[in-house]
């Protein structure tokens, strides 16, 4: 492991520049882009423990970019980890078109947010994942009734191979691409969603994220000669319509290979497929990660697996998060009581790339933030 | 008739979860104490088995004491495993820290609770302090599950009354 990068720059980046940071603070992901011409995009959202803040959002403040310029914010899934302070990005970012997993908006998954939310004043407590969505849906709900047009002009859902942005201009061309989810995925998401809305006599509860993800949006970016494949949380199903597969085989897909790649599901072996390395990244492609200690992704043999691919593997965080210090009766009690305790989530690491159009590039750490 | 209420101290080995009920009529006292591996509420008549660790109370002489609170959480159980759980749990005496997630003994859960135990219930957790007049202090650590009111097919027809509406709202094409 390697803890001498160079620190973040907090300049903007020049207009023609490429850039992907990927924020993580032990459980959670949220990635700024830069498409160039002082556009940004936005993908997942995880919220800085200091502060409160959505990382995103104290990024582009810290490096002096007005929130009127994030053009595209993408919810990938609904997942906790992906989407904590999602609506307060989406209510601070009134020109970004949202793009989001297509069956999040669709009947199904809508009367799950409703009923979920009307119980948790009941149960006193929800999943944040649920939460956020329904705070997204308000904000979206709002912005429709005070204009009808809003849906079709700003929002949009991501489905396979679809362009979701794209912008041309003398110096270099943007393309940005959903990957996923296929429509097998799509409607066995909705299928799925449709399971889990309670029935007459069921006991409340909070309601637990299904673990498979192939629902989860991966996003292609190209800008000039360089691209970015940004994984999610997207999983190898082995099924050729749903997850890697049916992307790796799409003939609509851009065909050129990622020079930064942001690993699948914090670098799980679930989330790995040999096909997506050898056919959609660059030999020694940058790599980044995030961890979700919940799990204790990357496990060792996962980092392993993947540095045979690749000797330039950046994680945002690998050490625990400290446990709060309480009274010595109550931390007594803990240690009989438990048999393991960790904190969700902890200080937010950064990793910055940038890369010029005449190809220069750097790699930049905010700790924890490391190469691995 | 007797018919005192009383509690039962059984010596064992191994480490319990302590737990106390507060009697505000004449339910039973049924207590723990680290140490033994189980507590039963007995009749008068086997009383006589364990003396002289057993104590004997009339119905009228009611042990009022106090609890002082040192931490309280809200937890919710994501996962079962063969022994334990996993829990995600919101700390309520400092809503400042971080969630945590822990994995507790399911022997912490009472046996009034086991049906309870399921992915996605919800429980409180305390730890504090329990003070009988004449009794030394006990530490305790208790986890409750909620009973909640369950769905109505009311709340129900009603969600997918406010989601058709938004979906259709929300259409692009």
């Amino acid at each position: 492991m390697q803890n001498d990068l160079p620190q973040i720059d907090n300049s903007s980046p020049n207009s023609d520049e490429l850039e992907v940071s990927l924020f993580g603070p032990g459980v959670g992901e949220c990635i700024v882009a830069h498409l160039g011409d002082n556009q940004w995009m936005v993908i997942d959202s995880c919220k800085n423990p200091k502060t409160k803040n959505p990382a995103a959002l104290d990024y582009l403040k810290e490096i002096g970019v007005k929130l009127d310029a994030v053009s595209v914010i993408v919810i990938s899934h609904w997942h906790t980890d992906h989407i904590r302070g999602a609506a307060d990005l989406v209510a601070a970012c009134p020109n970004a078109q949202v793009v989001y997993s297509a069956a999040l908006l669709k009947e199904e998954f809508l009367t799950l947010v409703d009923a979920y939310s009307i119980s948790a004043s009941v149960v006193g407590c929800e999943s944040a994942g649920l939460s956020e969505m329904r705070s997204i849906v308000q904000c979206l709900d709002d912005r429709n009734e005070d204009d009808e047009g809003y849906a079709k002009a700003n929002m949009k859902p991501a489905l396979a191979d679809t362009i979701i942005h794209n912008y041309k201009c003398d110096e270099f061309h943007t393309q940005v691409w959903a990957l996923s989810p296929s429509s097998t995925s799509f409607n066995e998401a909705l299928q799925e969603f449709e399971s889990l809305i309670p029935s007459e006599g069921d006991q409340r509860k909070v309601i637990s994220c299904p673990s498979e993800n192939i629902n989860s949006v991966a996003i292609w970016i190209e800008m000039g000669e360089y691209s970015v494949l940004l994984g999610a949380d997207l999983e190898e199903t082995k099924n050729p319509n749903t997850g890697w597969s049916v992307i790796v085989d799409s003939k609509v897909r851009p065909k050129e290979q990622a020079n930064i790649f942001k690993i699948p599901h914090h670098g799980s072996s679930t989330g790995h497929s040999q096909d997506v390395w050898e056919q959609m990244t660059c030999d020694n492609t940058i790599a980044l990660c995030t961890t979700f200690n919940n799990s204790h992704l990357p496990k060792a043999e996962d980092v392993e697996r993947i540095k045979e691919y690749t000797e330039n593997l950046y994680c945002t965080t690998i050490s625990k998060s400290k446990l709060p210090k309480r009274e010595s009766s109550v931390e007594r009690t803990l240690k009989e009581v438990t048999k393991t305790r960790r904190v969700i989530g902890g200080a937010v690491g950064q990793l910055q790339v940038r890369i010029k159009q005449d190809g220069t590039c750097r790699v930049c750490a905010k700790p924890p933030a490391l190469q691995l | 008739m007797d018919t005192a209420v009383k509690t039962t101290i059984e010596e064992g080995t191994g480490s319990a979860p302590l737990r106390l009920l507060f009697g505000a009529d004449r339910s039973p006292l049924n207590q723990k104490v680290h140490g033994s591996k189980e507590a039963r509420h007995t009749n008068t008549r086997e009383l006589s088995k364990y003396a002289p660790t057993s104590v004997l109370y009339k119905a009228e002489d009611r042990v009022t004491g106090s609890f002082q609170l040192l931490q309280s959480w809200a937890g919710n159980v994501i996962s079962i495993g063969s022994d334990s759980f996993v829990a995600v749990v919101h700390d309520r005496t400092n809503p400042n820290n971080p969630d945590e997630e822990v994995t507790l003994d399911i022997k912490e859960v009472t046996s009034d609770d086991l049906p309870l135990l399921a992915e996605g219930a919800v429980f409180y957790w305390s730890i504090g302090y329990a003070d009988f007049p004449g009794r030394p202090r006990l530490r305790i650590s208790e986890i409750r599950f909620r009973r909640l009111p369950s769905w109505s097919q009311k709340e129900i027809d009603s969600s997918k009354e406010k989601a058709k509406r938004l979906a259709k709202r929300f259409a692009t094409d």
